[in-house]
């Protein structure tokens, strides 16, 4: 395990930084995570943890101003994709890559055929004519399980139902055959057995191309089922990274503990839901130690006033929380 | 049934270009237009004919054919249409279909009424107002429609840069816009030609700046709009740059108000340039001009009434013509947003 191949995508201490009226939002402080080739990454979290930040920051697509990245680094096949220039970063996305947006309604030019939008990328970035484009689009659909696909390359997005439009973003992200799939919740716009089918879809192709893919989701389904590692985080950064087997079955962080008990056990009866106490705090207004410690149930005094620690429970398995910290159990 | 209509109009304009090929020397460019407008209307039959087909073989309706069969059911935008195929007809063949020369004198018959040799009568200089008429159609369409064209483009370009980067580009932009605009639009015209002196250059200088905030705030609305969309983000995560986002994606989800804007502003601009020819500021005499017509008619009001009359109910007209066919764009465009 220690001596392996450096993995596809690596991000270090990448912080994310907005720059707002009212302060310094912190999109995404101090992330570290890592995928190797034909590896499945879920990123979980609630909404505003800065799942999505970190992807765009991997596509170098924060808007700036007011966001700014401050620090870190995200090395792609061994190069540091922030020090890239406009230039290279544009030969990268979509080409190496990709990703999927989570509403397939709104992510298609309405005036733009399917086809069209799908060979944009190979015209662009593996020098298609616009014939072979074409081409090449009928066979992506036809891949992506859309019927009658020679026929469909013409049609315009609003001809789609919402289930045809996410394969045809999943064909459009796919074209350029990349070594990694960013997929921002790709299935909360589906209804339930579509949303199975796209993740079906999106792992067989996974299989086929041997693609890494980052999976951005809040479901805790989707993770179980799909990922290889899952990173949880919380208000910008991870409080928890391990395994799947090590997520749901050997928690560490109270937060993710509260996270797995709210999930619905199907054989049991139960009259009210578990929930974690309290919001999500302000994003300009961080508290000053751990950011999970006001609703956390295991709080220590140390949790107040001094960020946590990185405990490590394995290869690839940490937390950051005072109650696994050494320094913490010398001076109880 | 449109097919029919379009490739009649083909066939008739093809006649036209034959009738009048011995006389072609008499205004090669006029003829060399009128030959592209005869190529237009082919082009045209033939892009129906296939989309006919298309649709025979039932394919869904493209937005296009959805518009133009919103567009056709709309009978005032379909009489401004029809009135506005003349008037263009009439303008691009003025040289050859004019009974008269325009600036030729007739001493013999001054400010006459209707006759058989001048149809709609003569003025003071015993010049034929019919040929004045089809001429200064030529030249209030030719500079009207040049006028708006770079208008649109200036404004559009304006607006999309301002609208799709934002920021610091965006507030230089329409803050010069605005000021430029502070500007009153008559005083800016006499100011100009006084400098630069008159002529029909000048003229659709003057005209084609003057309007620019309209446009440039209007395109800069939907563009503002148009980049948020995920499509757009979702064409730079596919590493698209931002001049071909602009060209490929943002135009066309922009293209309804640039064309509603544009239609509605010729009708505008004629006027304007007919008003500034009124005022002695535009088209400079002897050269025919609705404007100036009108101009020199309203001195000899008791005389001629023709001479007043023919020139003002022409600009009614193509005025009428183009905010009738304008606002038919605009509804066949709004809805498609609806649909």
């Amino acid at each position: 395990m220690k001596n392996q191949t450096p993995p596809l995508l690596e991000i270090k201490d990448l912080k994310t930084w907005f720059h707002t009226e009212d302060g310094i939002v912190k999109g995404c402080d101090g992330v570290n995570y890592s995928v190797n080739k034909g590896e499945t990454l879920a990123v979980v979290g609630e909404s505003g943890s800065g799942k999505s930040v970190t992807a765009m920051s991997i596509l170098g697509l924060i808007p700036n101003p007011p966001g700014e990245i401050t620090g870190g680094e995200i090395i792609f096949r061994g190069e540091n994709l922030l020090e890239m220039n406009q230039e290279q970063m544009q030969r990268i996305r979509g080409n190496s890559i990709a990703m999927i947006f989570q509403e397939p309604m709104t992510s298609l030019n309405p005036v733009m055929t399917v086809g069209q939008q799908i060979g944009e990328s190979l015209i662009l970035h593996q020098g298609y004519s616009r014939s072979e484009a074409k081409q090449k689009a009928v066979e992506l659909l036809g891949m992506v399980g859309i019927a009658d696909s020679r026929a469909r390359v013409d049609d315009y997005p609003h001809q789609l139902s919402g289930g045809m439009r996410q394969r045809v973003m999943i064909a459009i992200a796919l074209a350029c055959k990349p070594e990694l799939l960013i997929a921002d919740e790709p299935t909360s716009a589906l209804d339930v057995t579509i949303q199975a089918q796209i993740l079906d879809l999106i792992t067989e192709l996974q299989k086929k191309i041997g693609m890494a893919v980052i999976l951005i989701t809040h479901d805790m389904g989707v993770v179980a089922e799909t990922a290889d590692k899952v990173a949880v985080m919380y208000c910008g950064q991870i409080v928890e990274y391990g395994s799947v087997n090590d997520i749901f079955f050997q928690a560490k962080h109270p937060y993710l503990e509260g996270l797995t008990n709210s999930v619905l056990d199907i054989d049991e009866e139960v009259e009210m839901l578990e929930v974690i106490e309290g919001t999500v705090p302000d994003p300009l207004d961080l508290p000053e130690g751990c950011n999970f410690e006001p609703r956390c149930p295991k709080r220590l005094a140390i949790c107040k006033s001094q960020e946590p620690p990185r405990t490590r429970f394995g290869d690839d398995h940490y937390a950051h929380c005072w109650l696994y910290s050494n320094a913490n159990q010398g001076k109880e | 049934m449109l097919r029919v209509k379009t490739f009649y109009l083909f066939i008739f304009s093809l006649a036209l270009l034959a009738a009048f090929a011995p006389r072609a020397g008499l205004d090669l460019i006029s003829y060399g237009l009128f030959c592209l407008l005869t190529a237009s209307t082919l082009v045209l039959a033939l892009a129906i004919r296939r989309s006919n087909q298309r649709l025979a073989a039932g394919r869904v309706k493209s937005s296009g054919q959805l518009m133009w069969n919103r567009l056709a059911r709309n009978k005032n935008a379909m009489f401004g249409m029809v009135v506005l195929i003349i008037f263009m007809y009439a303008a691009l063949l003025a040289p050859f279909i004019s009974p008269h020369d325009p600036l030729e004198t007739d001493w013999g018959a001054l400010s006459q009424g209707m006759s058989s040799a001048h149809w709609l009568g003569t003025d003071d200089l015993g010049r034929d107002i019919f040929s004045r008429t089809l001429f200064g159609i030529r030249v209030a369409l030719g500079i009207g429609v040049t006028a708006v064209v770079l208008n649109t483009l200036i404004g559009t370009v304006l607006g999309l840069i301002a609208g799709y980067y934002g920021g610091r580009t965006d507030s230089l932009i329409m803050r010069a816009l605005e000021i430029w605009n502070s500007i009153p639009f008559i005083l800016l015209a006499i100011a100009i030609m006084a400098a630069l002196g008159t002529g029909v250059g000048k003229l659709i200088l003057i005209v084609s700046l003057s309007n620019l905030m309209a446009f440039a705030r209007i395109i800069r609305g939907s563009v503002l709009s148009v980049k948020e969309a995920d499509y757009i983000a979702a064409a730079r995560v596919i590493g698209i740059s931002n001049p071909t986002i602009i060209v490929r994606h943002i135009v066309p989800n922009c293209i309804s108000p640039i064309l509603v804007m544009a239609s509605l502003s010729i009708g505008e601009t004629i006027l304007v340039i007919a008003g500034l020819s009124f005022l002695g500021l535009g088209i400079q005499p002897p050269m025919p001009s609705l404007g100036g017509m009108l101009a020199n008619g309203q001195q000899f009001l008791h005389e001629s009434l023709l001479m007043s009359v023919v020139p003002g109910v022409t600009i009614l007209l193509i005025v009428l013509s183009c905010n009738l066919f304008g606002d038919g764009m605009r509804d066949a465009l709004d809805s498609r947003l609806n649909d």
